[in-house]
C-alpha cells in the first residue's frame, strides 16, 4: 500500500482526536496492569481475609475487615521467620562470593599475560554450555560426601562463581582508559592496588548490575535447596512456600501472607535498583 | 540468563584486546603469570567441582544399571541402558512435552514483552508507574508465582476455578488436557516482567529520527511498529526467544509445585522426569541418561544462539 | 568461527582431568550388620546425658501437636535421653530425605517410614531391625493388635514397629444425606450403594456431585486386601521377593468400572492427589460432594476443622470403607518406627527407649484420642480414654473395628514391594486416564500391572535379586 494513502487517512485522525487517542492509550494500559497485577493484588487481598471469606462465593476483592492475625501465623507456625533469614544469608554469601570470584577472575583476563590464557578462558566459556539442571543430582552427592547436606555452606557451594559474571566485569575491566593503567603504573601501583582503587571503582556500573543479578537468582532459586536442605533450620523461604501450600491450603489466607513475606524482599529490590536491576537482565540482550 | 551471549561477545573483544607491552622482564612475567592463576584458582575450582566433574560423571554414569541404595554394588551395561531410556515411552514423552513447554511459553511471552513495551514507550504522564507495573512480576519467584496460581486455582476454594465455572469439576492442575496450559500460563505471568524489561531496554536504543522519518513519510502507528520496531528489534527478539527457551527448557519449580509432572506425565518435562528418577526411583543411571538429553536439546539453542551472533558480527564490520 | 570446536574440546580436557583429578571422599557407607545388634543400656550409660536423638516423622496438625505433647512428656519423664522432632511434612518427602541421607548426608535416629517403604527399609541396610531389641530387653509384643506387627515383618523377622495405624473410611455428610431423603444412620456399605446414594443426593440438588475421588492408589490396594486378593506374587512379597504384579483381575477391573461409571454419568469429580491434598474433604465443606474415602488418620483434622465452626451445613459421618465382598480385610495402613542403624550405640537404645514410651498403653490411649489413629495396643482400648472417646465419638471406633475384623491372611498382610512409589505412579497415571481420557477400565488395570511388574523387574536387577 502506498505510503501516501496512509498519510492521507492518518493525519485528520491524528489532528482531530489527540485526547481520545490519549484517553483509549490510558486506557489500554491501565487495563493490561490491572490484568498483570491482578494476582498480586488478591494474593495481598487474600491474606488479610477469613478463610471462609476466601472460599465465599461471590468472592470479596477488597478485605474490609482485614484479619493481621495471618501474618504472624505464617510467620510463627509457618516458620517464615526463619525461612527468610536463612534466605537472607544464603543469599548473601552467595552474592558475596560470586562478585569477588569475578572481580578476580576478570581482572586475570583483562589486565594480565598468562601461559594458557586463550585455553583457560575458553574453560571459563564451557561452563556457559552446561546448565545446573544437567548437573544437579551429582551436585548433591558431592554435597552429601563432603557432610556439607542442610547447611548454609552446602546451600551456597555450588553458586560461589559463575561464568556470566566474571565475563561481564571483564568487558567493564577492558574499556578501562589506557593512560590510567600508565598513571598508575607511573605512580607505583601495584595490580592489587590498582584492582580495588582503580578498575573496581570504574566498573561499578557492571558490577552493580551483576550483585543485583545475582541476588534475584540466588533468592529465587527453588531445586537446590528443595534438595538440599531436610527442616526449617536451613530451608529457604522458596521451599517454605512449598510447605505451606501442602500443609494448609484450608488456612489458605496464611498461604498467601506468606508469599507476600516471601516477596517483599524483592520488591523492594526492584523499586530501588530498578536501573541495576534492568542493566543486569538486559546484559548483552540489546548492546550485542 | 544471560550467559552465552555475554560469553561470545567478551570473546570477540578478547580477540581485539590490546596486549600489554612486552618490555618486561622474565621474571615479572611469571611473578604476573602467578597472580593470574591465583586470581583464576577460586573460580576454578567451583567449576571443576560444581560443573565439569559432575557433567562428565553423567557420561559414566550412563553406562552403569545403579544400586536404589548407596553401599550396593552398580553394574556396568554399556550403552543397553542408553537405549532402553531412549526407546521408552516415559522419555519420548518428557521430551516432547519439554518442547510443547517451550512452544506454549516462549512466542507468547516474547510478544506480550514487546507489545507491553511498544506501549509504555511513549511520553505520557505516568508513564513509569505502568512501566514498573508491567514489570513488577520480576519480583515475583517461580516458587511466588506457582503458589499463587496453585491457590487460585483450587478445585474447592480457588478465585480462578469459580471464574472458570469448574466449580465441582476436576481441577485444571488434575485435567490431562488443561494441566500444561495452567503450567504455561503460570510461566508466562511470572517471566513476563523481564520480557518486558528485555524488550523496553531495546526500544530505546532504536534512535528516535527513524520513528520520526516514518512519521513524515504517513506511516501508520500498527505500519511503524511492523516496520520499524520489530525490524530494528530482531536482534532483541531473536535474543529474548532463544534465552526465553533455555529457561523453559530448565523449567522446574512452577512443575513440582502445580502439578508435580501428573495428571498422566503431561507436565513431566526432562527436569522434572530427571529429578523423580534420582528422588523417587533412586536411579542415578537412567537420571545421567535423562540429563544427557537435556544438555543436547539447550546446547542446541546455545548453538543457534552463536551461529546468529557470528552472522551479526560479520554484518557489523 | 573456531570458537566452537576448540571451546567443547577444551571442555573435554578439563572434564577429563578433572574427573581423573578430583577425589572426592567416599561416600560414608552404610555397613549391613546382619541381623544387628540391640545396644541395650547404652543411653544409660552414655558419658554425656541427655542423650539427644532425632527424629523424623511426618505428621501434621493435631496429629503433630499430640505428638508433641506426648514427646515434651517423654523428655520431662526422664534424664537419660532427649528427643528432637523434626517435621518433613509428608511420607514422600521424608523418604526422599532418608534416601538421600543414606548417600552420606544427615539421617536421624529414628525414622518413621510409610507402610509402603517395608522393602526399602529392608533393602536400604540402613535399619536395626526391632526384633533385635524385643528379643535383648524381652519386650512382650502380646498386648499389640497381632495384624499390626504381622504387617512389618518379612521373612520372619519385624522390621518396625507400627506408629501411627490408620485405614480408610467413608466420611460422609448427615445433613446432606438427609436433605436427600437418605438415611443418615444408614451409610452405604457396597460400591452399588454409594452409586445409588451419590445418583439421589445428584437428583435431589443437594449437592454438584455424589462422591469426592481421592486418587490414591492406597485404595486399590485396600480394596483388593478386601477382597481377599493378593497384590503382588510370592505371598504378596513376604516368603520371598516379589516379582511381578497381580492385580490385573476382575475384581480390580470391577472397582475401576465403578469409578469410571461414577465419573462419567457424573456422580464423582476427582479430586486427584497431589501431596497433601485435602480438595475431596473440601468438595464436602463446599456441597460439591457428600461422600468420600480417606485415611481414618484424617479425622482429628476433620473434627478440629469442623469444630471451627466454618462448615454449618456439614456433619460428618464414619462408616467402614465400603467395597467388594470377600475372604479378606483393610490392610494395616500408616507407618512404623525404625531405628537407623548408622547412629551411635547410645541414640539407638535412645531410640529404642522412646519407642516403647510412644507404645505404652496410656500414650496409646492419648495418642488415638488426639489424632483418630488406631490404638496398637489392646489394653489401651480398655483405658477411661478411649472408653468415653468411643461412647461421646462412635466414629473413632469404625475404624479400630474394621481393622481387628479383618481376617489374617496373604492378602491382608498387604503387599511388599521394592518400588512401591513407581508402582503406584503406574497405577494412578493409568486410574486417571482411564478418567479423563476414555481409556477403557480394563486395559487401564492391565497397563497399570505391566508398569507395575515392569517396575519391580527392573529394581530387582538393580538390587542384585
Amino acid at each position: 500500500m502506498p505510503a501516501e494513502i496512509g498519510a492521507i487517512e492518518d493525519a485528520p485522525r491524528d489532528r482531530v482526536t489527540p485526547a481520545i487517542r490519549a484517553a483509549a492509550r490510558y486506557a489500554l494500559l491501565t487495563l493490561l496492569a490491572l490484568v498483570i497485577v491482578f494476582p498480586i493484588y488478591i494474593t495481598v487481598v487474600n491474606s488479610l481475609l477469613k478463610p471462609d471469606e476466601i472460599a465465599a462465593r461471590p468472592p470479596s476483592l477488597f478485605p474490609t475487615d482485614p484479619q493481621w492475625s495471618s501474618y504472624s501465623k505464617a510467620w510463627e507456625q509457618g516458620h517464615l521467620g526463619r525461612y527468610l533469614l536463612n534466605s537472607f544469608v544464603v543469599t548473601g554469601i552467595i552474592v558475596t562470593a560470586q562478585l569477588l570470584t569475578s572481580i578476580f577472575a576478570a581482572y586475570a583476563f583483562a589486565f594480565l599475560e598468562f601461559p594458557l590464557k586463550r585455553t583457560l578462558f575458553f574453560v571459563f566459556l564451557a561452563t556457559l554450555m552446561v546448565p545446573f539442571e544437567v548437573v544437579f543430582f551429582t551436585n548433591f552427592n558431592t554435597v552429601n560426601d563432603l557432610g556439607l547436606y542442610n547447611t548454609y555452606a552446602g546451600l551456597a557451594l555450588p553458586f560461589l562463581a559463575t561464568g556470566f559474571g566474571a565475563f561481564l566485569i571483564r568487558q567493564a575491566f577492558l574499556v578501562t582508559p589506557r593512560d590510567l593503567r600508565d598513571a598508575a603504573q607511573l605512580d607505583g601501583y601495584g595490580h592489587w592496588r590498582f584492582m580495588w582503587r582503580v578498575a573496581v571503582p570504574l566498573a561499578r556500573p557492571a558490577i552493580a548490575a551483576l550483585a543485583v543479578f545475582a541476588f534475584l537468582a540466588a533468592w529465587g532459586e527453588y531445586l537446590w535447596p528443595l534438595i538440599i536442605t531436610a527442616d526449617a533450620q536451613y530451608r529457604t523461604v522458596q521451599v517454605g512456600l512449598r510447605q505451606l501450600s501442602r500443609t494448609s491450603i484450608d488456612q489458605i489466607n496464611v498461604t498467601f501472607a506468606g508469599i507476600v513475606l516471601a516477596s517483599l524482599p524483592l520488591f523492594v529490590l526492584l523499586l530501588v535498583f530498578q536501573k541495576q536491576l534492568v542493566r543486569g537482565l538486559t546484559a548483552g540482550a540489546v548492546k550485542g | 540468563m544471560t550467559d552465552t551471549g555475554a560469553a561470545e561477545r567478551a570473546l570477540d573483544l578478547a580477540e581485539s584486546a590490546p596486549e600489554p607491552e612486552s618490555r618486561r622482564r622474565l621474571g615479572r612475567r611469571s611473578k604476573e603469570a602467578l597472580l593470574a592463576y591465583a586470581l583464576l584458582l577460586p573460580a576454578f575450582v567451583v567449576f571443576g567441582v560444581f560443573v565439569f566433574y559432575p557433567f562428565a560423571r553423567n557420561f559414566e554414569y550412563a553406562l552403569y544399571r545403579t544400586p536404589p541404595f548407596p553401599g550396593l554394588p552398580k553394574t556396568y551395561v554399556g550403552f543397553d541402558q542408553i537405549g532402553d531410556v531412549l526407546s521408552s515411552h516415559d522419555f519420548q514423552n518428557s521430551v516432547w512435552v519439554t518442547i510443547l513447554f517451550l512452544l506454549y511459553t516462549v512466542p507468547i511471552g516474547v510478544f506480550l514483552g514487546l507489545f507491553l513495551a511498544n506501549l509504555a514507550h511513549q511520553k505520557l504522564k505516568g508513564i513509569r508507574a505502568y512501566r514498573t507495573i508491567f514489570s513488577s512480576t520480576v519480583a515475583t519467584s517461580v516458587a511466588a508465582a506457582s503458589v499463587i496460581f496453585f491457590t487460585l486455582l483450587n478445585p474447592q476454594v480457588g478465585l480462578f476455578t469459580y471464574w472458570l465455572g469448574r466449580e465441582g469439576e476436576i481441577s485444571v492442575l488434575q485435567d490431562p488436557k488443561t494441566a500444561l496450559i495452567a503450567v504455561s500460563v503460570t510461566t508466562i505471568w511470572q517471566n513476563l516482567g523481564l520480557s518486558f524489561i528485555v524488550m523496553s531496554a531495546g526500544l530505546q536504543a532504536i534512535p528516535d529520527d527513524l520513528y520520526e522519518a516514518a512519521r513524515v513519510d504517513g506511516a501508520s502507528a500498527t505500519r511503524r511498529f511492523w516496520r520499524v520496531t520489530v525490524p530494528m528489534l530482531s536482534p532483541t527478539i531473536f535474543f529474548a526467544t532463544v534465552v526465553g527457551g533455555i529457561l523453559a527448557f530448565r523449567a522446574f519449580g512452577q512443575i513440582d509445585l502445580l502439578t508435580e509432572g501428573g495428571p498422566v506425565q503431561k507436565t513431566n518435562v526432562l527436569v522434572y522426569a530427571i529429578y523423580r528418577q534420582v528422588f523417587r526411583n533412586n536411579n542415578d543411571g537412567v537420571a545421567a541418561v535423562y540429563a544427557i538429553a537435556l544438555f543436547l536439546l539447550v546446547m542446541m539453542l546455545t548453538f543457534i544462539q552463536m551461529r546468529f551472533l557470528e552472522r551479526r558480527v560479520t554484518y557489523a564490520r | 568461527m573456531t570458537s566452537r570446536p576448540r571451546c567443547v574440546a577444551a571442555a573435554a580436557v578439563v572434564a577429563v582431568t578433572l574427573s581423573a583429578v578430583v577425589t572426592l571422599p567416599a561416600a560414608a557407607r552404610v555397613r549391613h550388620q546382619p541381623g544387628g545388634k540391640c545396644p541395650l543400656g547404652a543411653a544409660a550409660k552414655a558419658k554425656s546425658k541427655p542423650v539427644r536423638i532425632t527424629f523424623w516423622h511426618a505428621m501434621q496438625r493435631e496429629n503433630e501437636t499430640t505428638l508433641q505433647r506426648l514427646t515434651d512428656q517423654f523428655n520431662a519423664s526422664q534424664r537419660d535421653v532427649e528427643v528432637n522432632l523434626v517435621n518433613q511434612v509428608s511420607y514422600e518427602s521424608l523418604f526422599d530425605k532418608y534416601k538421600a541421607g543414606l548417600g552420606g548426608g544427615e539421617l536421624p535416629d529414628l525414622v518413621q517410614l510409610e507402610d509402603t517403604s517395608l522393602q526399602s527399609a529392608v533393602d536400604s541396610q540402613s535399619v536395626l531391625p526391632a526384633a533385635a531389641c524385643v528379643k535383648a530387653d524381652k519386650y512382650s509384643l502380646k498386648d499389640f493388635i497381632p495384624r499390626t506387627v504381622a504387617y512389618y515383618t518379612v521373612k520372619g523377622t519385624l522390621y518396625g514397629l507400627p506408629f501411627p495405624v490408620s485405614n480408610p473410611v467413608l466420611y460422609y455428610n448427615k445433613q446432606a444425606f438427609e436433605k436427600a431423603g437418605l438415611d443418615p444412620e444408614k451409610p452405604p456399605r457396597t460400591l452399588d450403594e454409594v452409586k445409588q446414594a451419590a445418583q439421589k443426593l445428584v437428583d435431589a440438588k443437594v449437592t454438584t456431585k455424589g462422591y469426592a475421588i481421592k486418587l490414591d492408589p492406597w485404595y486399590l490396594e485396600q480394596w483388593l486386601a478386601k477382597a481377599g486378593k493378593p497384590y503382588v506374587n510370592n505371598g504378596n512379597g513376604r516368603r520371598s521377593r516379589a516379582t511381578k504384579a497381580t492385580f490385573d483381575n476382575a475384581t480390580a477391573v470391577e472397582i475401576a468400572k465403578w469409578l469410571k461409571d461414577l465419573v462419567d454419568s457424573g456422580l464423582a469429580v476427582n479430586t486427584g492427589k497431589p501431596e497433601g491434598n485435602v480438595d475431596n474433604l473440601l468438595a464436602i465443606g463446599n456441597d460439591n460432594a457428600a461422600m468420600t474415602i480417606d485415611s481414618s488418620a484424617a479425622l482429628g483434622t476433620i473434627v478440629s476443622i469442623l469444630g471451627s465452626g466454618q462448615f454449618p451445613n456439614v456433619t460428618i459421618g464414619v462408616a467402614p470403607m465400603p467395597g467388594p465382598v470377600g475372604k479378606g480385610g483393610v490392610l494395616v495402613g500408616g507407618a512404623a518406627l525404625y531405628i537407623v542403624s548408622k547412629s551411635s550405640r547410645e541414640k539407638q537404645d535412645a531410640a529404642w527407649q522412646y519407642m516403647k514410651y510412644l507404645l505404652e498403653p496410656e500414650q496409646q490411649a492419648t495418642w488415638a484420642a488426639g489424632t483418630g489413629y488406631i490404638p496398637v495396643r489392646e489394653s489401651a482400648t480398655e483405658s477411661s480414654t478411649i472408653q468415653q472417646l468411643w461412647s461421646t465419638q462412635p466414629f473413632f471406633k469404625v475404624a479400630y473395628d474394621q481393622l481387628v475384623s479383618g481376617v489374617n491372611n496373604v492378602a491382608t498382610a498387604g503387599p511388599v514391594i521394592g518400588p512401591y512409589q513407581q508402582v503406584r505412579d503406574g497405577v494412578i497415571d493409568e486410574l486417571t486416564a482411564m478418567l479423563t481420557q476414555g481409556k477403557s477400565a480394563k486395559s487401564a488395570v492391565k497397563s497399570a500391572a505391566q508398569k507395575g511388574t515392569s517396575a519391580i523387574e527392573e529394581y530387582n536387577s538393580r538390587v542384585g535379586a
